[in-house]
């Protein structure tokens, strides 16, 4: 792993939290030209 | 004519490229600020070198995403010529609006010295006073200028001739020792397939002066003196 990137958010269900997080990458946190990712969701407690 | 020179957090050669295009071009150059969403009726665009937004995440990640970005992106669309200067070339990259990936120099070192280049495309608002073949002798100063992209990629970017400049022996010879970072295929500069968007390692604002070392870098601010006075 090149690095990894460990981030908090309020999201409706994992699904909502998953697309979001895809959408973050694709957008952003990764260069799809040179990096490949992967994302996994864990329920936190809310705050 | 007039000149837009963007200016991020973190840009350090906007000055250098601000003077070049004010004594090389007879034109008039304005900054433009990253936050802003406004051109100022601009001929053309530059994306200069620096280390924009601390190159956190990745080289020109985060510029990618500012406000200007979104203006410069549909002043290339348009037509408008856009050049990025190292930091600049990484922030086309990252904005998707030229092909690859600049990576980690291969040697994980800052190379700061200057290198030379042979004009492999004169058919650019950018490069048109320059001749095919020709090679310059111009200043790098970076640590992620190694480009990448995958081979498919690469033979497109070759076979449409978007490569504008290569690393080369000072006698035009393209080898491996004249690669400062071990940049796919030697390539130190490319066009986006209309020609109007150019990205490049090399810093030819620092050339354009006996006093700085070399004048090779004139011909780029020439080349698009000429494009604006023909368009």
């Amino acid at each position: 792993v090149g690095r990894l990137i460990v981030f908090h958010l309020a999201a409706e269900s994992d699904d909502e939290a998953r697309e979001r997080s895809e959408a973050m990458c694709r957008q952003l946190l990764a260069n799809p030209v040179t990096e490949d990712f992967s994302v996994r969701v864990a329920a936190g407690s809310a705050r | 004519v007039k000149i837009g020179v963007v200016t991020f957090p973190g840009s350090n050669c906007d000055y250098d490229c601000f003077k070049a295009v004010q004594e090389q071009m007879e034109a008039e150059p304005v900054y433009l600020w990253h936050g802003d969403h406004d051109l100022q009726g601009v001929d053309a665009v530059f994306l200069p070198g620096g280390f924009s937004y601390g190159d956190y995440l990745r080289a020109g990640a985060i510029a990618a995403q500012s406000p200007i970005m979104r203006e410069v992106r549909a002043f290339a669309e348009a037509g408008g010529p856009v050049a990025g200067i190292c930091n600049g070339f990484q922030i086309l990259c990252e904005a998707a609006m030229l092909p690859g990936a600049l990576m980690r120099n291969r040697s994980l070192k800052f190379r700061s010295r200057s290198v030379h280049l042979r004009v492999e495309n004169t058919d650019t608002p950018f490069t048109s006073e320059y001749s095919l073949g020709q090679v310059l002798h111009v200043p790098i100063a970076h640590g992620e200028g190694c480009y990448f992209a995958d081979e498919a990629t690469l033979d497109r970017v070759e076979g449409e001739g978007l490569v504008a400049f290569r690393y080369s022996a000072p006698d035009g010879t393209i080898d491996a020792e004249a690669n400062p970072n071990g940049s796919a295929r030697s390539i130190a500069g490319v066009v986006n397939e209309r020609g109007n968007v150019l990205g490049m390692m090399p810093h030819p604002e620092r050339a354009v002066d006996a006093l700085l070392g070399s004048t090779d870098g004139l011909g780029l601010f020439r080349s698009l003196a000429a494009h604006l006075a023909r368009a």
